[in-house]
Formats: C-alpha cells, sequence, structure tokens
C-alpha cells in the first residue's frame, strides 16, 4: 500500500509574492522532508534561489520562514521537519519607518 | 474631566466609544519612537484623537530627502530637528495635547529613563537593533509595544502585549543588516495609521487587536493579509513571562 504523502500549504508575502509569482500554493512532499526539501522544490529559477539561499547554502537570515506560527530557527532551522497540513509562512524582514 | 470645548472636537468619536473612551484617551501616556515616516501618521492621529501626553524621542534632522514620506516635516524645516519640527505641528493640530520632546538617540543605557512611567510604546523606527530596545523595554515594564515596519509599497504590523503574545524577537530573532530603504510615502500612511488605530482601541478598550498577528500590508497589489505567529520558548526576549506563566 502506497504511504501516506503529507499535503502542506505554502503562503508567500510582499515582495516574495513577486518572487514566486503566486500567493500560496498547497504541495504534496515526500514523507520526511524538511523545509530544506520544501525551498529547493519551490526554487526553480536563479532569482528565486538568489532570494532563498545564501552563498553558503543556508536560508537567508533577512526571510522569515514560519512553521505553523513559529520561526524555524526556533525549531530545526532548514532541517525542520514537516507534516501533514503545516503551513508554512515566507516573507522577507523589512525595516523601514 | 473633558471639557466643553474638547466634548465639541471629539463628538464623532464620542459616539463611538462615549465621554469614558475619551476621557480614557485624555488620561493615557503613549511613547512614539522616532518621528520620521511612520511617526508622522502615527503622531498626527494620535494628536487629533485627543491622547493626554504623547513623549517623541528622535535624534535627526530634516532632510530635503524625507519629504516623499515624513509629512510631519515641511519644505521649511529642512535642516531643523524632526523633535522641534513635530512638536510645533501638532500643538497646532491640537493644542490640549501634552507633547513631548526629545531630540536624542535611543539607545540600551537611556531607554528604561526615556520610556519611564509610559503606558505604551509605539515603534516608529527604521532598525532592528532600536526596534529589540523597545520590545525588550516593553516586555520588562509590562506595557503594550505597537509594531510597524515598511518597505516599498510592502508594511507590516502587529500588537505586542507582554504575557500574552508572542514578542518581536519571537518573530523576528535577527536582525537583518541596515541599508536605506526604497519607501512610497503612502505606505507609511498605511501601516503609520493602523499602528494608530491599534493604540486607541488598546486605550478605549474596543474591538480585537493585532495580537499574535502579522498584518502584511501590499500595496503593489492592493491586498492586506496576515499571518500568525505563537511565542517561542526559546526567545531571549520574554522568556521571563514564558517562564512565569509556565508555574
Amino acid at each position: 500500500m502506497e504511504a501516506n504523502v503529507p499535503k502542506i500549504k505554502v503562503r508567500f508575502f510582499a515582495s516574495m509574492r513577486e518572487v514566486f509569482q503566486e500567493k500560496e500554493r498547497e504541495i504534496e512532499l515526500e514523507r520526511f522532508s524538511t523545509i530544506r526539501d520544501l525551498l529547493k522544490l519551490l526554487c526553480n529559477t536563479y532569482e528565486q534561489r538568489q532570494r532563498i539561499f545564501d552563498q553558503s547554502g543556508r536560508n537567508r537570515a533577512d526571510i522569515t520562514i514560519l512553521k505553523n506560527g513559529r520561526h524555524i530557527q526556533f525549531l530545526d532551522g532548514i532541517e525542520t521537519r514537516l507534516e501533514e497540513g503545516d503551513e508554512i509562512a515566507i516573507f522577507p524582514m523589512i525595516y523601514g519607518g | 474631566m473633558l471639557v466643553e470645548g474638547e466634548i465639541k472636537r471629539y463628538e464623532r468619536q464620542i459616539r463611538i466609544f462615549g465621554e469614558e473612551g475619551q476621557k480614557k484617551l485624555k488620561k493615557a501616556k503613549v511613547f512614539v519612537a522616532g518621528a520620521g515616516g511612520l511617526g508622522s501618521p502615527i503622531l498626527i492621529y494620535l494628536t487629533v484623537a485627543g491622547i493626554g501626553k504623547i513623549k517623541i524621542v528622535d535624534h535627526d534632522v530634516v532632510e530635503l530627502s524625507n519629504l516623499n514620506r515624513q509629512v510631519l516635516h515641511w519644505y521649511n524645516d529642512v535642516g531643523r530637528e524632526k523633535v522641534v519640527s513635530t512638536q510645533k505641528k501638532l500643538k497646532k493640530l491640537n493644542p490640549n495635547v501634552e507633547v513631548e520632546v526629545i531630540s536624542k538617540t535611543i539607545d540600551e543605557g537611556n531607554i528604561d529613563e526615556l520610556v519611564g512611567d509610559f503606558d505604551m510604546i509605539v515603534d516608529a523606527m527604521d532598525n532592528f537593533p532600536t526596534r529589540y530596545l523597545l520590545n525588550k523595554t516593553a516586555l520588562t515594564k509590562n506595557i503594550p509595544f505597537f509594531h510597524g515596519a515598511v518597505h516599498g509599497f510592502y508594511g507590516q504590523a502587529t500588537t505586542i502585549i507582554p504575557g500574552k503574545t508572542g514578542c518581536l524577537r519571537c518573530i523576528f530573532p535577527k536582525a537583518p543588516l541596515p541599508t536605506t530603504f526604497p519607501i512610497v510615502g503612502a505606505t507609511c500612511g498605511v501601516i503609520g495609521c493602523i499602528q494608530a488605530t491599534e493604540v486607541i482601541k488598546y486605550i478605549v478598550g474596543v474591538g480585537s487587536s493585532l495580537e499574535n498577528r502579522l498584518l502584511m500590508w501590499d500595496g503593489l497589489n492592493s491586498t492586506m493579509d496576515e499571518t500568525i505567529f505563537e511565542r517561542n520558548l526559546q526567545c531571549e526576549d520574554c522568556s521571563k513571562w514564558k517562564r512565569m506563566f509556565q508555574r
């Protein structure tokens, strides 16, 4: 029997909507997928990769990623596991005033 | 106690929250950090709403490049301290409001004294290191912190209540590198007005606020969205509150 495939929802905000050309997407992932797997799946263009990953292949510090309302830095960072029903929010950190 | 002129001046909002609400506004003491892009709409609307006392801290001088967004400052103010320009305008807008201004850079050594016994802190800063100081001070003093930030056509706002919501560090654990930012003045208007609305509602005690919700304005597509956030157990700034609530 085929294993259950976790389905998650990704929501993009602010300039991330321009970068990814969408507001939100539901994605089916392989079991035991992580935020890193998700980001790799999402980033299909050079610009997308530039905006999400730094030169060392980590997620950029100025892009906020929340999993179910919690910053991934307080979880397992880019290695945070994803499960059925998770909601991921991705947005740039803005600081002007 | 409201005097006759005040009842007439605030009549349209007294219809919403009554004279009792107006008295609460008159009793309130609001600390606003920054008198620039966000500070301008925040201060204008808090002043006309009849806040009793407003303290404003900003260390900058008005520059020509500020004038596309910092609507409290006009062409003739270029070269003047922002707090001086601000006080002059606010006094003309509403002489009933006590406006105290301080031309200083907020830092770790003076923030506690600057905020003093004020009831709440409004974020109109342009950098995260100072925002973290404001966040921490609000947590220490157990007073609400009204966050706002802008960039280009985008803006965000949330209301932080110590012990009840996540704090600024829970959503943004690390400051981005500081650079100058592009900005359309109207974006400051949108976000500053949302912050002023949050402050007024909190004081009067009406509606529901942006607690554990980060509201995000996308002016490019004219959409307003929000994402929820939670208190983070490992947050270095509000862990004190977590310990208290876990007891």
